[in-house]
């Protein structure tokens, strides 16, 4: 089977996110703006409240990075936009996927990819950007072992995309399935440690959720550039991390596949 | 190469009573009726054959499309196409087939025509060259090659729709479904569609199926219709004896010299019945064997000053079947 059609629907949805310029940068600066924004003001009172430089091994740049790291990564691993498939299977245009010699979930991932590779652009710019202003922060040491964030990356983007596919296909019977993603995405935000970093939660909480998905799509790729993972714990979580995609593909395969047959492209 | 037997289909909807009250209600009970969209429908179409198939609103037109594409699944019966189930959607049964539906535009919205061929190419596997022979072909005879590189959404409609013909036949599909090509075009673009379909027909000799609700469609490029009402098929054959069938006969038409004659007059019932009448004009309804004598007797009785004779208009009578007027 001939497979350069995955190139090529990836290159044509690059082509497609760079068609919309101003939507694509605004995008950008207002995700960064908003979450460093908030992150500043709220981690400056903390840190002069305790009188204290570092909190939980993080120094107050550091914890600035954490936040600037957290929605960059979080763009790069949520990929497409959200709710996308469960609005081609409300709106009928799931229809020509059908129609052409091609699979669907394959179809899909390439376009999440691209976004990705995309948001990978704006991840390093602004990383850079960062070091340039403020320097490293003093805790960060730059090691080999952060090379490591390639494949991290691309595990919690397939992760991801898995979870959400998931919930979206659920369209074939509800109409709207906006509710389940927020509470998703709601999910990985508290418990993947994006509010607020994992080392303030208690030892206990902190296993728990390392076994659960979350994790992997906030705190684990962000720690890892932060140099607080160690190799082994990196084996140890990129494991958990295949075993839920594992285990989201093959629920999302079998839904897909009881959907399909109350699909009735609506719409068109 | 396209088979169906017996094929049914019902849909399950919920139904709401209009009002907030009712929406709130809703929300704990639903109410569920079954809408049955086709009734064990059979047919069989062959290679090279354009089959217009006609029907009111909400008949069945495209859900039967729409299964024998794969798209949806049918509730019962067998059905056939290129001797594969479309259901199962396999790679071979979709790289030989392709569906155009005139009310959405398929492709990608944000990408110039050009870009999305190429992406077709690569889908359907076209080797390059034989890629742009065609694809030269196809924009050269709708006459679109200038509009190549421009989004697809900044296109007309007709445009668009051209678009759409040429990205799902490069493929040289051997099996087309074509949902209301024209709808919402003007004369000269849905005129320049049909003949594209029928150089197409002339050319790749696929199996066709045409949903329009413009007769003049089915009309230039449909030998056999097929009319269903209600989810089940009510007509199938030549489109040429549909009048021959379905009307008792021809209508004679007389134009009176004097307009006040029309008075009085009356045919003999096995000659004809009269179906209306003005002043200046008498309108009769003739069996066919009977139109020499029925002639003969309008202008035996009548002063008149001109005689047509018709056939009644096509379009009327697929209507009527269409309607259930004609049993």
């Amino acid at each position: 089977m001939n497979n350069r059609w995955l190139g090529e629907i990836f290159r044509g949805e690059i082509r497609r996110i760079l068609a919309y310029r101003a939507d694509f940068w605004v995008q950008y600066l207002v995700n960064i703006i908003a979450h460093i924004g908030v992150a500043f003001y709220l981690w400056k009172a903390v840190f002069t409240a305790n009188g204290v430089t570092t909190m939980q091994g993080y120094s107050f740049s550091g914890m600035m990075l954490y936040y600037l790291l957290v929605p960059l990564l979080g763009r790069v691993i949520f990929g497409s936009e959200l709710g996308a498939i469960g609005r081609e299977i409300y709106d009928g245009s799931l229809t020509r996927y059908l129609i052409y010699p091609v699979n669907y979930f394959l179809y899909k991932i390439m376009q999440y990819l691209a976004h990705s590779l995309i948001y990978s652009i704006q991840l390093v710019t602004a990383l850079l950007l960062f070091v340039v202003l403020f320097g490293l922060p003093p805790e960060i040491t730059l090691s080999a072992i952060m090379i490591l964030i390639i494949p991290t990356l691309f595990a919690a983007a397939m992760l991801n995309f898995a979870i959400t596919t998931t919930l979206e296909l659920f369209a074939f019977w509800a109409d709207n399935i906006w509710s389940l993603l927020v509470i998703v995405r709601f999910s990985v935000g508290l418990l993947g440690g994006g509010l607020i970093p994992l080392a303030f939660f208690p030892s206990q909480a902190q296993e728990i959720l390392n076994k659960l998905p979350f994790v992997y799509l906030t705190a684990f790729p962000a720690d890892l550039l932060m140099g607080r993972i160690s190799l082994s714990s990196w084996c140890e979580g990129m494991v958990i991390l295949s075993l839920w995609t594992a285990i989201f593909f093959v629920l999302a395969y079998k839904v897909w596949k009881v959907g399909i047959r109350r699909y009735t492209g609506v719409g068109i | 190469m396209i088979e169906v037997r017996d094929l049914s289909k019902t849909f399950r909807v919920h139904r709401k009573q209009p009002g907030l009250v009712n929406s709130i209600k809703s929300l704990f009970h639903r109410e569920w009726v079954n809408n049955t969209a086709l009734d064990s429908v059979s047919l069989s179409i062959g290679k090279g054959e354009i089959v217009g198939l006609v029907g009111a609103n909400g008949a069945g037109k495209t859900t039967l499309v729409k299964i024998l594409s794969g798209i949806i699944h049918p509730d019962g019966g067998t059905v056939r196409v290129m001797g594969e189930n479309p259901w199962e959607r396999k790679n071979s049964f979709r790289k030989n087939i392709a569906l155009i539906m005139g009310q959405k535009a398929q492709r990608w919205w944000d990408l110039p025509a050009a870009d999305s061929f190429l992406l077709l190419r690569e889908i359907y596997g076209i080797p390059k060259d034989e890629f742009s022979k065609r694809l030269n072909r196809l924009t050269e005879t709708l006459d679109i090659t200038s509009k190549m590189d421009i989004q697809l959404r900044r296109l007309s409609l007709g445009e668009r729709m051209k678009m759409e013909l040429i990205a799902a036949l490069l493929h040289n599909p051997q099996v087309v479904f074509l949902d209301e090509p024209t709808i919402g075009l003007d004369i000269t673009s849905q005129r320049a569609i049909r003949q594209f379909i029928a150089d197409y027909r002339q050319e790749h000799e696929p199996a066709m199926i045409l949903t329009s609700h413009y007769m003049e469609d089915i009309e230039t490029l449909c030998k056999r219709i097929i009319i269903i009402r209600e989810g089940k098929i009510v007509y199938d054959g030549p489109l040429a004896d549909v009048v021959e069938k379905h009307t008792p006969g021809k209508i004679i038409t007389a134009t009176l010299s004097e307009c006040s004659l029309t008075e009085g007059f009356s045919i003999p019932s096995e000659l004809g019945t009269i179906i209306s009448t003005d002043n200046c004009r008498i309108t009769v309804q003739v069996p066919r064997p009977k139109l020499t004598s029925a002639t003969s007797y309008v202008m035996e009785h009548l002063s008149i000053s001109d005689l047509s004779i018709e056939e009644p208009d096509i379009s009327t009578i697929i209507e009527s079947i269409m309607r259930g007027h004609h049993e």
